[in-house]
């Protein structure tokens, strides 16, 4: 068994954009195991501002979009995300970091796991429908990329 | 989506799905006064669009028709879940659906 | 064959203080709810402003006032431990329904916002 990943990308430079995309699955696939999803602002980023004296607060994270992944068999609508750059609070309540920008373990987009999925190769395609909702909660950027990786595994 | 279309295509969507021919079908005709708003809750079932007018923006879970957005690059036939209906037209307009109505398993 | 599957139920908070409650009906090919986690567009009123009560097939998994900070998790947690664990609620009927609370808190001002209840779900493709 080999695991394999299949990205696509998406740029979506509209506020309240909908995006109707469609993901060809290899004919040898056993099934798909997994789901990444990962976003690039164009311009400024949005992760990792928060003020020392906000260690005490709850920030709130820019969403950037919903994704729905949707396969041709029984579970029709297998995934579904939220798109976030970063995670504002991932040092709350932790005095240890002085400095919301030091770097540590799951900041900075440095670390990453896939959500484990189960979907038959027989599926052929996965169709994902993706919403901006940048319009209501971010106005500082123009654009972002997002990536959709769907990890497959194969015969060997 | 047509009709004819709608009833070919119903019977092999349901087959993929996993509910064979375990469904019945209504027809829904709505109609819609001048900024009427209206919520179906179509959650375990599927309203398939048989119409293609203006004016009139249908926004669910597995997408959005609106002849008038720019916002989506695919307009989508196939509702399911929370379905949201607005007409946006200054008169009464007519909406028609075909309702895909998943049955309950037989408990006896 | 057992699959994992996420469902997502929406909840539109309008109004500052009022209770919100929606009843939201899983596919029948669910055959058991494994865990469950509360997300929202706007996660700093939801942390500071949201309490509800859930249930599932008429049986209670979270009493009235039951703060929604509990439920949520950031995304530098992985994946698999975003949950809350429910063990393997059976679905019953198939009928969660949430009634949600806007409470007034001088920390975070009301603008609308939208809640999402997430669930981890096994569904049986009977293959």
């Amino acid at each position: 068994m080999k695991e394999t990943a299949i990205i696509t990308i998406l740029n979506i430079s509209r506020a309240y954009e909908i995006r109707h995309f469609q993901v060809r699955i290899p004919r040898d696939t056993q099934s798909i195991c997994a789901i990444e999803l990962t976003v690039r602002a164009n311009g400024k980023s949005l992760g990792k501002v928060a003020p020392v004296e906000n260690i005490l607060n709850y920030q709130r994270n820019p969403l950037f979009g919903d994704l729905m992944l949707f396969s041709c068999e029984e579970g029709n609508c297998f995934y579904t995300g939220e798109l976030h750059e970063s995670d504002n609070n991932s040092l709350m309540f932790d005095f240890s970091k002085f400095e919301k920008d030091e770097f540590a373990e799951w900041t900075h987009g440095a670390k990453q796991e896939a959500e484990e999925v189960t979907v038959d190769g027989d599926t052929t395609v996965v169709m994902g429908v993706y919403r901006d909702k940048t319009g209501k909660a971010i106005t500082e950027i123009r654009g972002y990329e997002i990536k959709v990786i769907i990890w497959i595994k194969t015969k060997d | 989506m047509t009709i004819e279309l709608a009833l070919e295509y119903i019977p092999r969507r349901m087959e993929e799905l996993g509910f064979g021919n375990r469904y019945t079908l209504r027809f829904r005709h709505l109609v819609l006064q001048p900024s009427d708003k209206l919520t179906i809750d179509a959650q375990s079932q599927f309203f398939i669009l048989v119409d293609q007018i203006s004016g009139i923006s249908v926004e669910s879970q597995t997408g959005l028709f609106d002849l008038s957005s720019s916002s989506a690059n695919e307009m989508q036939y196939e509702h399911q879940g929370i379905i949201n209906i607005r007409n946006m037209n200054g008169r009464t307009t007519h909406i028609r659906f075909i309702q895909v109505i998943i049955k309950h398993e037989k408990t006896t | 064959m057992l699959k994992p599957v996420k469902k997502r139920f929406d909840l539109n908070v309008t109004e500052a203080g009022r209770s919100v409650s929606q009843t939201f009906e899983l596919d029948k090919t669910i055959v058991s709810v494994k865990g469950l986690l509360l997300t929202s567009d706007m996660d700093d009123l939801l942390y500071y402003r949201g309490s509800q009560r859930i249930e599932i097939n008429k049986s209670e998994l979270f009493p009235e006032n039951y703060e929604s900070k509990l439920l949520m998790s950031g995304i530098n947690v992985a994946p698999k431990t975003r949950y809350y664990d429910l063990g393997g609620v059976n679905p019953g009927n198939g009928q969660v329904r949430i009634e949600y609370k806007d409470n007034e808190s001088p920390k975070a001002g009301f603008r609308p916002y939208r809640v999402s209840l997430y669930l981890e779900c096994e569904m049986d493709d009977a293959k």
